[in-house]
């Protein structure tokens, strides 16, 4: 709840990168809402062909994003319904915080997981 | 310089403008024309060259957020307007049926149907969309030096 960001952002925001933080290595962590769960492929690409591949790890949280947290997040969003919406966005996260945490460990590796 | 045409339908018409960008009208002589696993993969697909512009081809069903989000990552890395990626997001006529039939063609058993009926599509409309990407060429590349802002030719997204 304390995020800078947390369920306040518009659709004028998808495609923006949000610096949400510094990790312990130094590497700058950002958010991006890009309106769709498979653009892996797509963000590696742009990266590669302007020779930044070596700068960026694109990680996809769509996998662990479960349906509680889905319907939160519209409600609280498009439906502008945030004190319906609200309540179901921190119990999706709560649910699926686990999940995302493990996720820092395959870039940290050297891996990219898209 | 490197272009990015985004459209709705990547190897269906947005393959077609870039063909029209590219002065070139075989659509079938590329492998990648409809195929179903390639749009599905949001790869982005290297078309062909001209005059030392590399273009580049990609589907998404907005856009102007392929353009914004390479904005967002050429402004952080420093990139000057040279060297970055330049994305065209593309608005073609008649393209959300093509993006309906594409969506269609994953269907069982029909979707064979859908994915011919959608390649039969661009290909019936195709004097069309490469007279779209012979005009965006004439109002994007060769005016690219003084620029401002584009003018609606292939009827790119205005940001």
């Amino acid at each position: 709840m304390a995020m800078p960001y947390f369920d306040k952002t518009s659709a004028e925001d998808f495609g923006k990168l949000k610096l949400v933080g510094t990790d312990d290595y130094g590497n700058e962590i950002y958010s991006l809402g890009t309106q769709d769960n498979n653009l892996g492929n797509l963000l590696e690409d742009l990266a590669s062909i302007q020779g930044l591949s070596d700068q960026y790890v694109f990680i996809s949280t769509s996998p662990y994003i479960n349906m509680i947290l889905r319907i939160g997040g519209w409600l609280s969003r498009s439906a502008s319904l945030p004190f319906l919406g609200r309540p179901l966005v921190i119990k999706g996260l709560r649910q699926s915080f686990p999940q995302l945490c493990s996720l820092l460990g395959s870039p940290m590796a050297g891996g990219t997981v898209s | 310089m490197k272009i990015l045409m985004v459209g709705k339908t990547g190897v269906f018409d947005t393959l077609a403008v870039a063909l029209g960008y590219l002065n070139q009208t075989d659509i079938a002589c590329y492998s990648y024309f409809g195929d179903l696993a390639t749009e599905k993969a949001r790869r982005i697909l290297e078309v062909g060259e001209e005059q030392g512009h590399k273009v580049f081809i990609v589907n998404h069903k907005n856009p102007r957020i392929i353009m914004e989000i390479n904005h967002e990552l050429a402004t952080l890395s420093g990139l000057g307007e040279q060297e970055s990626l330049q994305v065209i997001p593309l608005s073609i006529a008649g393209e959300n049926l093509s993006w309906l039939l594409i969506k269609l063609a994953s269907l069982p058993l029909l979707g064979k149907l859908f994915l011919n009926w959608a390649k039969r599509r661009t290909q019936n409309r195709l004097p069309f969309l490469l007279k779209l990407g012979q005009d965006l060429y004439r109002n994007y590349a060769v005016n690219s030096r003084e620029r401002k802002e584009m003018i609606a030719a292939a009827k790119p997204i205005h940001k």
